[in-house]
């Protein structure tokens, strides 16, 4: 009964009415298509017989699908927290400084590179003939060597530094000045009031950062497929590349299962997270 | 909540006809149809189409041109000027260039001194003095004038004065004209040079992108008929900036100075991708439902293009023939069944394209996508494809049908079974290479009984003893692999689809044995030599671009450089040219060749995997196709790369191609390293000859193919081996490392 009358509150509302476009955007595009995913995830590849959990069993035990999972999840650990925390330290270094503000746009740029570009830079700097070699007087390949994560973990630093630098800005601006002046006020000290007023004040971007700054770490792949192909070096193989690589050889049977297990895995993720934050609040 | 429902109401019906509903499938209308022309005398040597306000007009070597009025619908003997009609009774002529007024220089052979005469509309006689007998112009006419180019000299050529204008020097080799009224298009081997015809000079603007679209389109001969023609649709002070390119992909639109391009006709539905021809000569005029293309082929066809708007832009059905790389073979394959069944349409779809930018990946992709979603091609050529993926998940077809519909004593079955399995025969070579060992004909003798590389590198050390030069005629530890893999590379997996690590192992350790031998005494500079002219076939060779430039002739090239050489190997196939050839130099030096001994000894190179789409909504015409490029009627015609796995083609290969046996086949020629250039006359081989390469293709039992990642792994690797820069268990275990993500995969 309840339901009914939001349902007819619902439509009623006509504000209802234009977030229709982009659900049914949303609902054509992404559901209707992941369902497909989900049910081809139980099915072979080209026939389309049913075959149970059997895809799951497949990738769950396949070695190339691990390493990529574990190469992923070691990429966002070392990633993920430098970012934020680096970029939130900038942030509180430059915030209520006009000069910077004004030049927002700067920090931006970055993630205007294209990734080719970004790539032969590292091309340049990394490869055997490149600048580094000839400034240490070796000649390692550092891509094709283990060092080549961390270079990757350092251009992605570098590519979203600026763009994350920015969110964390907004969120500091919506902050009330009048908080932290009492809390000052109050006698709390500049890590008192970063701890105790102004890191809970951002408790609501900083879901949104984290959220966006996941997503953008699975962006990465593009760098590492320009720099190594289908199949880079072990350290940067990450969950793309398996999933590329099963898509041209038309392994689709564990290429859905994997995406279904990869939606999982994140969704349980952002769940948890959203749950904890709600807690919290 | 009416507002509502009509809201939703709209919004279905905006959604419905984004995702395509309403549209009734309908398909774009509008395709160009090929027809040939009738032609009064079609034995004609026809040699060019030229174009004239109101006419076209064939040119004929001999002055029996033909003319119709720009309709295009009749053509008739065209009156001639006295002077050039038909060969001279005193001695031979021939028509180098015509005009569309009937105008037309002349080479003519009076006492067998060459000179050139231009024959003018009325029917004047006018000796050009100015070319020299030792000199070789190429003729080319456009709006009103001839052109002649001269070495790196072009000039203009009044056709009713003779008149010789010198017009430029090109930087580079002009290898084709074309002219309007305001510009002379040079092309060359790098682009093309425009040339202001208004004001007699070099254009000061120069398009770079036609010169890009057109660097490489020729090569450095140049000849009477061309796989490219560039045709300017009007003058430049009429406004008009369009020209036309007819190439092999198709005819595209230009407009001059980097605007737009755009493909008018593509090529790959017609005649004008057929590898066998060239094109003579192109006109355009106006029908009712567009242009209509005129082109005469080298073969004296000429072929006229309507469009027909009730047709569907694309065929209902058209047979879809893909490779992953260009294939000579298949575009053959291709052409040859569009003459065969012109009723039928087909398309020879080609995935790397380096002229699009477009990477194997990309390439791969997209084929996957279309078969995924069951429109992929009907045809698929399995070179460089995943053959046992695609036949897990049931993409193949199984050819076993078609297979038993081939004779065994036709074939030669143990290369058409080569892939077969219990499962079924879902892949089947249309040519095949042997890998052949040739030296001393006594060594051979010799070694009549070794079969691995253990036995050969034995042999060799053994043979080679404390002489000095090469041994067997490699020059760089990839050479030696690539050589040596082409008996081997089937031994290199296991049957659960690993690395078979031991028979890696023994391959490098092998191979290296031979490596250190031959690199000890190869003579300093050796490395640099250039081996080339074993591209046999036309088009694209796969064999070529698989396993090098490695076939027997060419190893038998270092041979005839470096007599003392007592050994030389290489694949060997039946193809025209490749065969006699290296009969030819072996018979010159004395050899004698057998299979190559190797860790899957007897078995031979397959070229061009012909597989059939599971999916395919054409499963009665592919297997039209099939049977058709497997017959003895297209094996037995055509240049192909390889020897043919159908044995009467094979055979029907063996006459002499030359009525007169005593006269030699070809020439070929080679450099010694004091620099003395030799030429030797190759003479067609013997019936002997052929018995023993008969018994070479009988032995055959099997096919040796390795999946490329793992072939390309140890070719990488194992050159580090071979030069001594890692052990040979490191590179293994290096080649281990590299492939272990593909193989979990």
């Amino acid at each position: 009964m309840r339901w009914k009358k939001n349902w007819k509150y619902t439509l009623r509302n006509k504000n209802v009415l234009f977030l229709l476009p982009s659900l049914a955007g949303v609902t054509f595009f992404v559901m209707v298509p992941f369902a497909k995913v989900v049910l081809s995830s139980f099915c072979t590849a080209m026939s389309g017989e049913f075959v149970g959990i059997k895809n799951y069993a497949t990738v769950l035990r396949n070695s190339a699908f691990r390493l990529a999972a574990a190469n992923t999840l070691r990429f966002m650990a070392a990633g993920l927290p430098l970012l934020l925390i680096l970029s939130l330290g900038l942030a509180l270094m430059i915030h209520r400084k006009p000069v910077y503000d004004r030049y927002k746009y700067l920090y931006l740029l970055p993630m205007a590179v294209p990734a080719a570009t970004m790539v032969l830079v590292w091309k340049l700097l990394f490869s055997e003939q490149g600048f580094l070699n000839r400034a240490l007087g070796t000649h390692v390949d550092f891509l094709g060597e283990k060092s080549a994560f961390l270079i990757l973990v350092i251009s992605y630093l570098w590519k979203n530094l600026g763009y994350t630098v920015v969110l964390w800005l907004a969120g500091l601006k919506s902050i009330p000045g009048e908080i932290i002046d009492a809390a000052k006020v109050d006698g709390a000290g500049k890590v008192q009031v970063f701890f105790k007023v102004t890191l809970p004040c951002l408790k609501g971007s900083m879901f949104t950062i984290l959220v966006v700054s996941i997503l953008n770490s699975f962006k990465a792949f593009r760098e590492v497929y320009l720099v190594g192909g289908a199949y880079p070096q072990k350290s940067i193989y990450m969950i793309q590349n398996v999933f590329n690589n099963w898509y041209v050889n038309l392994e689709q049977d564990k290429l859905a299962a994997g995406a279904v297990l990869l939606v999982a895995v994140l969704g349980t993720v952002s769940f948890l997270l959203r749950r904890q934050w709600d807690r919290e609040d | 909540m009416k507002f509502c429902i009509r809201a939703l109401f709209v919004l279905t019906v905006l959604v419905l006809l984004c995702s395509g509903c309403g549209n009734s499938g309908q398909a774009a209308m509008g395709r160009y149809v090929e027809e040939q022309v009738a032609l009064p005398n079609s034995r004609g040597n026809y040699t060019a189409l030229v174009q004239g306000e109101q006419n076209l007009r064939l040119i004929e070597s001999y002055g029996g041109d033909m003319v119709c009025m720009n309709d295009g619908t009749a053509f008739e003997k065209a009156e001639m000027p006295p002077a050039a009609s038909g060969n001279n009774a005193s001695y031979a002529s021939s028509c180098e260039v015509g005009a569309p007024d009937g105008s037309r220089i002349v080479a003519e052979y009076p006492e067998g001194v060459r000179r050139y005469t231009l024959v003018t509309a009325d029917g004047r006689e006018i000796l050009l003095e100015k070319i020299k007998e030792e000199e070789y112009p190429h003729f080319y006419y456009g709006a009103d004038y001839f052109y002649m180019c001269k070495g790196y000299e072009i000039y203009q050529i009044d056709p009713a004065t003779g008149e010789m204008l010198f017009l430029t020097e090109s930087t580079f080799y002009p290898l084709y004209l074309a002219a309007d009224e305001d510009m002379l298009f040079v092309v060359h081997s790098s682009g093309v040079l425009l040339y202001d015809l208004q004001n007699k000079k070099v254009a000061e603007k120069q398009d770079e992108t036609l010169s890009s679209l057109l660097a490489g389109k020729l090569d450095n001969s140049v000849i009477e008929t061309s796989p490219l023609i560039l045709y300017p649709c009007g003058s430049r002070r009429s406004g008009e900036d369009e020209i036309l390119l007819l190439m092999r992909s198709g005819i595209y639109s230009y407009k001059l100075y980097g605007g737009e391009t755009e493909c008018i006709l593509d090529g790959d539905m017609y005649s004008i991708s057929d590898v066998d021809k060239e094109f003579a000569g192109m006109a355009v005029t106006e029908g009712e439902t567009g242009r209509i293309f005129y082109i005469l082929y080298s073969d004296g066809k000429l072929m006229r293009y309507v469009m027909d708007e009730t047709l569907p832009a694309e065929p209902e059905s058209c047979l879809r023939v893909y490779s992953l790389y260009e294939d000579g073979n298949i575009r053959q394959a291709v052409s040859a069944f569009r003459r065969k069944y012109p009723e039928l349409s087909i398309r020879y779809e080609v995935g790397v394209k380096p002229d699009y930018g477009m990477t194997e990946e990309d390439a791969l992709r997209n084929l996957s996508t279309e078969l995924s979603a069951g429109t992929g091609p009907d045809i698929l050529v399995m070179d460089d494809l995943p053959i046992d993926s695609y036949i897990e998940k049931g993409v193949l077809e199984d050819l076993s049908s078609l297979r038993e519909t081939m004779p065994e004593e036709e074939y030669f079955m143990p290369v058409i079974d080569g892939f077969a399995s219990e499962a079924g025969q879902y892949v089947m070579p249309l040519t095949f290479a042997v890998p052949a060992l040739g030296g001393d004909a006594e060594k051979i003798q010799a070694m009549e009984e070794i079969q691995s590389l253990q036995q050969l590198a034995q042999e060799l050390e053994k043979a080679a003893g404390a002489q000095e030069g090469s041994v067997i005629g490699t020059r760089s530890a990839e050479e030696t692999l690539r050589l040596f893999a082409q008996s081997s590379m089937g031994a290199w997996m296991t049957e659960d689809g690993t690395l078979d690590r031991v028979a890696v192992e023994d391959f490098l350790t092998q191979v290296k044995r031979i490596y250190d031998l031959q690199m000890e005494r190869l003579p300093e500079g050796t490395e640099s030599i250039y081996i080339g002219g074993t591209n046999w076939g036309n088009g694209e060779n796969v064999l070529v671009r698989k396993h090098g430039s490695h076939g027997l002739s060419g190893a038998l090239s270092v041979k005839l450089m470096f007599p003392e050489q007592p050994f030389y190997a290489g694949y060997l196939s039946s193809a025209w040219e490749d065969y006699p050839l290296a009969q030819g130099q072996l018979d010159y030096v004395g050899g004698s060749y057998r299979m190559m001994p190797g860790q899957n000894y007897g078995t031979c190179l397959p070229v061009s995997l012909m597989a059939m789409n599971s999916a395919s909504q054409n499963k009665e015409n592919c297997r039209l196709f099939l049977t058709y490029i497997f017959s003895q009627e297209f094996q037995g015609s055509t240049a192909l790369s390889g020897t043919p796995v159908n044995k009467s083609a094979y055979q029907k290969r063996q006459a002499n191609p030359k009525e007169d046996s005593t006269r030699t086949y070809m020439h070929f020629g080679y450099s010694t390293p004091d620099g003395t250039f030799a030429v030797l006359g190759i003479y067609w081989p013997t019936s002997e000859n052929f018995v023993k390469l008969d018994s070479l293709f009988e032995s055959v039992s099997g096919v040796n193919y390795c999946d490329n990642r793992i072939y390309e792994a140890v070719i990488e690797y194992g050159q580090r081996a071979l030069t001594g820069e890692i052990g040979i268990k490191e590179a293994v275990d290096e080649m281990e490392e590299e492939l272990e993500i593909y193989l979990a995969e």
